[in-house]
């Protein structure tokens, strides 16, 4: 068959990887003043960066305040020179809106919404390159913010993508891999009651292989909650002794 | 106590401040906010930069295009530039079509290339008359705490200064244009640039590089931009206190400091990634 | 850790693209040697004490063996012989051979696969010590042979407290000396093997091509001017060249076929022409060979010429080469001229190892020898041996490795002996690796997926399959024939219709997917009949026993049953897997005399005879649609049962049950065919005969015209007319000689997967039915065996698995059947020629 040979009969990917492993992440929490929270996230060549607003009253003519829980507005973008070949419209086009919808249903379904009625929390994320497995590296990167702004959720929400090729699973498929046409799962998870917040897949998948898919992709979700979580307590430590200076 | 009396009355407190010559960030009347600056971090842009100046977070990244040239200058490529401020960075910012401040910014960072002589367009010429490059550069702000303008012409600048486009040859029989996958080449930068901006608090006190705050409680703002060797540039003073020529002559001389401070940032954090 | 490659592309809309790609380093990747403390590895592929086989006289200390990528891309042979083990190879090599050839890539992957060759893919591209990056102006073979040695390098290392040496074997002098240069061992190939104990064999089974390239540097001064001495031919362009001119259209690309007629000419079916274009002469052929993929340069029209009328065999001299191009240089087109087009590039050789015999040096005692191949098309091969005693009279196969400008003949090497010409098991080797069949004893693997003797009928079996044991069935097959896979019955029913039923062997029953034995059979896509032996597609306990419908016996089988009004319209039809029992195995000849002999009244007579009439009506109701009548000029032999040699040649004898037998079949597949497609519209597994182009039919509107019928050809049904019309009462023969060459002109029936293709190029043109599948021989077709799992799935009979429903991996699977039916067909005439051919040599009187 015509086309890259994904997984090497050694047992490695394009990358080097191998099938089970995730990229290199790299994140940070609280790197901007503007926003109520802020996160950074880099999971191998996938760069997200995510502000959190609010909560606050609810602004503008779009939404009217509910009584009972917060409006969660989620707005998805990506830097024109993102991708390898300059995007026209940062925002706006299908895909984002759609992204952004995702965003919004899974942190919807894990905020505590019911604390804060009458009123808005906004969420933003901005991809500035993409490598494929954006929408986790946005929910990663959204949760951590939401963290960092001090809004309780029922649970961190873990994002991890994978795909299935030669009757292996791969964890978090890169663009390359994203690319081929085979089968890519993306589940966002919370991972301590292994619930799953969200789940999206594209292209066909036979059933029978769902399963092993899916595990690959929730083991993928709780390796990432153990980085995020350690990230998490070690900010907050910081934070912590830099306040017991001041 | 502090933050409710900021809070009510923004300007008395201020003037409380700077009474003793100092602002409320600690800083003194002319001091700027360190700069920090990071290029090459995007790699999918042919060119990339970030600057943090204090908060205020801009980044830049530039990717080249193919495009026609015009009919009256058949040989030279060209820049498109554009600020882009995303709801992300302030709270000020709604989502939607770029605002009035996005725009405005984009167009004098247009006017200030066009008057600048930055680089020789001819540079970008791969086949005269039919086909240059075109560099769009996409300049976002992440963090939004005042002075947008200063912090996106270093990000452009340290984007352009990083730019690397691959070699391109036309085909003679085909006239198609290939790409070279090993060789690259950077631009040739003539004549590089820099703005400084100043805010004029209560119609007397200036105060250079504003702050969100300052820019907000300013009766005027004023943005000088001059170029390496000391020339002027471009000037952007939309309306507000008037300044006396005096005053006008002295920020020019800041400007002028301050630019030569920014170019040698530049070199240095190139220098350090190249290194 | 990490680096990052990136590269800039242009895409298809003229942007430019910049392509970003992580690449890992790892420290996780092991040496896979048992002789290392360093690495916690599980299983070593490198042996502790790599103690060679043959003793070397060279290396006489415990090695293994780094090959640098020319020796994998062209030494396979001495490879793949047992005296090289313990060999570690690259992954840069390896991606480099895959990239270059195949056929040498899929050779060496067996290899890794074989656990007693012990090979070891070391990763060294995503090692930690090994990874080098590309250095400006470094071109990529540099790049790739330092990465070679980089490799070399940390394994000399590794392992330099043990005993244990690593030696690079390359052809390339260059890298050698460098390698030397470095401090580590490095031997060419040659040298390597020459200091082999006790193996001076394998010295010819070694590429050509280092030497000649030592040669070649030697001679360069009169290799390179124009018309110097030595040189035969023109200069081949290189790859980019090509490229390039085919863009702008200055070449074309074609397939290169050689002339069965003479030597010297050849022609290229080159893409998006009908026609084939001429090749004349052996320099405008420029060293291409049967099969090769090449670019060609069309000449201009007053250089067209005719492709001659003498059949001319190749005697070998040089000037054959030098003379011709005079000739080339006349005026005018000449009478008869085609279009005409020379050689200037080969883009893939189709080089592949020949069957052939060994031809007497020129000089006694010398060791030079030519080779000629079985197959005509293919040229002289020069070899070198020093065994030519021991080849003389056999069939030996040779593989080409180069032909250099100033060599009359391709070089190649020896590969393999297989034994005495005209003995019948050699002759039938011959037959089978010549046409790719694959013909090894079934392996332990596959044998272990057999079901367990004795086999019985399980109460479970009763439950889900519907018993059709009462029903009156049986087969009719010609004589001889063990693996039964239909049988039939009909049955009056007292609405005046008739149940007519088609019994198909329920071999996926015993054949699960996935399994070596499927895999197996999968591979081999079909039995391969020869005159005297029959390569079974799956082992003989299926095909002559459990999935044999024989006579008196209980099988499972899956049935396709029919309501028809006596005027063989369908009423009704269902698919159900069963249990039948067959009332007895007829030839077609005791079925002809059962339908015959008005005496016999039984179930069975009567079943036959509604069989036929109905069968009849069926075959008109085809023809009427313009199904084609074609004759084909078989011809079956007796067989001594004792010695398996032909005793007698008959031609085949078509009876009205033959037809009769066919004619259910192909309703049963059409019948299933519709089905399958109803159930997996994206993966049904098809077969399309496509309309042949009209160019196709140009000879023999010729040869009819020349008898004075015109042929119409523009639908099926108008040329199966017009050839009813074309009889000569004086010459019996004429008719179906004009069908036997109406055969010739058709294109190839294929498989297919249905999401392949538009729904209207699903037709079958031959028997003129727009919907066709292989549902009734899965005993002797893998087809079959796909096509019966999806209808067990569509009759909710089976459980569905993921392969059915991926497009992709059905027409892969059709494109390898495609292939095997080809060659099984080939290798079927090929053994019949054969045998004709001993058959009359015999019977002549001595």
């Amino acid at each position: 068959m015509a086309g890259l040979e994904l997984l090497s009969d050694e047992g490695f990917r394009l990358d080097g990887r191998r099938p089970s492993e995730l990229r290199k992440i790299r994140l940070r929490l609280g790197v901007f003043d503007q926003a109520d929270g802020s996160a950074y996230i880099e999971q191998g060549n996938t760069k997200a960066l995510a502000t959190v607003y609010g909560p606050h009253e609810v602004l503008g003519g779009k939404g009217k305040p509910l009584h009972d829980k917060v409006i969660i507005n989620c707005q998805y973008s990506m830097a024109t020179f993102s991708t390898n070949e300059r995007k026209n419209r940062p925002q706006g086009d299908r895909k984002s809106t759609e992204m952004s919808l995702h965003l919004q249903r899974t942190f919807e379904a894990t905020i505590q919404t019911h604390l804060y009625p009458r009123s808005q929390i906004d969420i933003f994320v901005q991809i500035l390159q993409a490598d494929g497995g954006n929408y986790c590296a946005c929910v990663n990167a959204a949760t951590l913010a939401i963290i960092n702004a001090g809004i309780p959720m029922k649970d961190y929400v873990c994002a991890c993508s994978s795909g299935y090729v030669n009757n292996t699973p791969l964890t978090d498929v890169s663009y390359l891999e994203e690319s081929q046409g085979g089968p890519v799962v993306t589940v966002a998870m919370l991972p301590k009651s292994e619930q799953i917040a969200l789940f999206k897949m594209d292209n066909r998948l036979h059933v029978d292989h769902l399963e092993q898919v899916l595990e690959v992709a929730s083991k993928g979700c709780k390796d990432m909650y153990a980085v995020m979580n350690a990230a998490v307590k070690e900010h907050v430590s910081r934070m912590a002794k830099s306040m017991e200076c001041s | 106590m502090a933050a409710e009396f900021k809070t009510a009355q923004p300007v008395e407190y201020y003037k409380q401040f700077l009474k003793e010559e100092v602002r409320p960030d600690g800083r003194e009347l002319g001091e700027i906010r360190s700069t920090i600056l990071n290029v090459g971090s995007i790699s999918t842009a042919h060119g990339s930069a970030l600057v943090k100046l204090g908060n205020t977070t801009v980044v830049c990244g530039i990717k080249g295009e193919f495009a026609s040239p015009t009919v009256e200058e058949p040989k030279k490529g060209y820049l498109v530039p554009n600020v882009d401020l995303p709801p992300l960075c302030s709270a000020q910012f709604k989502p939607g079509p770029p605002s009035i401040q996005a725009q405005v910014t984009s167009q004098l960072v247009a006017d200030t290339l066009l008057s600048s002589n930055l680089l020789n367009y001819e540079d970008l010429c791969i086949k005269e008359g039919n086909m240059v490059w075109v560099l769009y550069c996409d300049m976002m702000c992440l963090d939004y705490d005042g002075n947008i303008i200063d912090a996106c012409l270093i990000a452009l600048l340290a984007a352009l200064r990083n730019v690397r486009l691959p070699v391109v040859t036309i085909d003679e029989d085909t006239g198609l244009a290939e790409l070279s996958s090993t060789e690259d080449r950077s631009l040739n930068i003539v004549n590089q640039f820099a703005a400084t901006t100043f805010s004029v608090f209560d119609d007397s006190i200036l105060l250079v590089d504003p702050t969100v705050e300052e820019e907000d409680l300013a009766t005027g703002l004023m943005t000088v931009i001059v170029t390496q060797d000391g020339r002027l540039c471009n000037i952007h003073k939309p309306g507000g206190t008037p300044l006396s020529t005096d005053q006008i002559q002295d920020c020019i001389g800041r400007a002028q400091t301050r630019a030569k401070e920014i170019c040698s940032l530049i070199d240095d954090t190139l220098d350090s990634i190249e290194r | 850790m990490l680096t990052s490659r990136s590269f800039v592309k242009k895409t298809r809309k003229g942007g430019v693209m910049k392509v970003v790609r992580e690449h890992y380093l790892r420290d996780d990747i092991w040496c896979g040697s048992a002789a290392c403390t360093k690495c916690p590895i599980d299983k070593p592929v490198l042996e502790k004490e790599p103690v060679p086989e043959v003793e070397n006289t060279l290396c006489s200390y415990p090695h293994y063996l780094l090959l640098d990528t020319n020796v994998v891309l062209h030494q396979v042979d001495i490879l793949e012989d047992k005296a090289i083990k313990n060999v570690i190879l690259l992954q840069t090599v390896q991606k480099e051979v895959k990239h270059r050839s195949l056929p040498s890539y899929k050779r060496i992957r067996d290899l890794i696969a074989n656990e007693t060759k012990r090979f070891y893919v070391f990763t060294n591209e995503h090692h930690r010590d090994t990874y080098i990056e590309i250095e400006p102006k470094e071109s990529p073979n540099d790049f790739n042979d330092r990465a070679i040695r980089k490799s070399l390098a940390w394994y000399d290392e590794h392992f330099k407290d043990t005993p244990i040496k690593i030696v690079l074997l390359t052809n390339d002098i260059d890298n050698r000396e460098k390698a030397r240069n470095e401090g580590r061992v490095a031997y060419t190939v040659n040298e390597y093997v020459k200091a082999m104990e006790g193996r001076p064999e394998l010295m010819d089974r070694l590429a050509q091509i280092e030497t000649k390239e030592r040669e070649r540097k030697a001679n360069d001064s009169d290799i390179t001017a124009p018309g110097g001495r030595n040189v035969l031919y023109p200069e081949h362009l290189s790859s980019y060249e090509i490229n390039a001119g085919i863009k702008q259209g200055r070449y074309k690309k074609g397939t290169f076929k050689a002339s069965r007629e003479n030597f010297r000419e050849g022609y290229v079916s080159v893409q998006g022409m009908e026609k084939m274009v001429f090749i004349k002469g052996l320099a405008n052929q420029n060293r291409a060979v049967q099969g090769d993929i090449v670019a060609v340069e069309m000449f201009a029209e007053s250089q067209w010429t005719a492709p001659s009328t003498v059949i001319a065999e190749d005697k070998g001299s040089k000037e054959d080469v030098l003379d011709e191009d005079t000739d080339n240089s006349h005026i005018g087109p000449k009478k008869g001229a085609v279009p005409t087009c020379r050689i200037v590039g080969i883009i893939q050789r189709n080089w592949r190892p020949f069957c052939g015999v060994i031809m007497p040096a020129a000089v006694k005692g010398g060791t030079k020898h030519l080779f000629m191949a079985a197959e005509r098309l293919i040229p002289k091969i020069r070899i070198e041996t020093q065994q030519y005693e021991t080849l003389a009279g056999n069939r030996i196969i040779v593989s080409i490795d180069s032909w250099p400008r100033d060599s009359r003949y391709p070089l190649g090497h020896f590969v393999r002996n297989l034994g005495a010409i005209g003995d019948k098991d050699t002759e039938n080797e011959v037959l089978l690796l010549e046409h790719d069949v694959p013909h090894l004893p079934f392996s332990e693997a596959v044998l272990s997926f057999l079901p367990k003797l004795p086999w019985t009928i399980t109460k479970e079996d009763e439950t889900v399959r519907e018993d059709l044991r009462h029903v009156d069935i049986c087969s009719v097959d010609p004589p001889g024939c063990t693996d039964i896979d239909d049988a039939l019955h009909y049955k009056p029913l007292e609405n005046g219709n008739a149940e007519v039923g088609v019994h198909i062997a329920d071999v996926s029953h015993f054949i699960k997917p996935g399994n070596a034995l499927d895999t197996e059979a999968c591979s081999r896509g079909t039995t391969v009949y020869l005159v005297d032996r029959r390569i079974d597609m799956v082992p003989d306990l299926l095909s002559s026993n459990l999935c044999s419908l024989r006579g008196g016996v209980e099988r499972f089988a899956f049935s396709t049953l029919w309501e028809m009004t006596p005027e063989a319209e369908i009423v009704n039809v269902r698919f159900t897997k069963s249990i039948i029992k067959s009332r007895a195995a007829y030839t077609y000849e005791q079925a002809q005399n059962k339908i015959d002999d008005k005496s016999q009244n039984d179930a069975l007579a009567i079943g036959l005879r509604g069989l036929l009439k109905m069968a009849k009506i069926l075959k008109q109701k085809r023809t009427d649609n313009g199904a084609l009548t074609l004759a084909s000029s078989e011809i079956r032999f007796s067989m001594d049962s004792e010695t398996h040699d032909p005793i007698e040649v008959e031609r085949k004898v078509m009876r009205e049950t033959n037809s009769m037998v066919e004619e259910f079949m192909l309703l049963a597949n059409v019948s299933v065919a519709q089905r399958i497609r109803q159930e997996f519209p994206q993966s049904a597994c098809l077969r399309r005969h496509p309309v042949p182009p009209l160019s196709n039919f140009e000879p023999i509107i010729k040869v009819a015209l020349t008898r004075g019928f015109e042929l119409q050809v523009d639908s099926g049904k108008a040329l199966a007319d017009s050839l009813d019309k074309a009889n000569i009462p004086s010459i019996p023969f004429f008719n179906q000689l004009l069908r036997m060459m109406t055969t010739r002109c058709m294109t190839q029936a294929l498989y297919f997967s249905s999401g392949m293709l538009p729904e209207d190029e699903y037709l079958h043109f031959g028997l003129a039915s727009p919907i066709y599948t292989h549902f009734t021989s899965p005993i002797r077709r893998y087809s079959d065996v796909i096509v019966h799992r999806m209808l067990a799935v569509a009759i909710s009979a089976d459980a569905c698995f993921p392969e059915l429903l991926d497009k992709a991996k059905i027409q892969e699977i059709c494109d390898n059947l495609n292939y095997r039916h080809r060659m099984a067909q080939y290798a079927g005439r090929a053994s019949v020629d054969l045998h004709t051919q001993v058959g009359m040599y015999s019977s002549l009187p001595v």
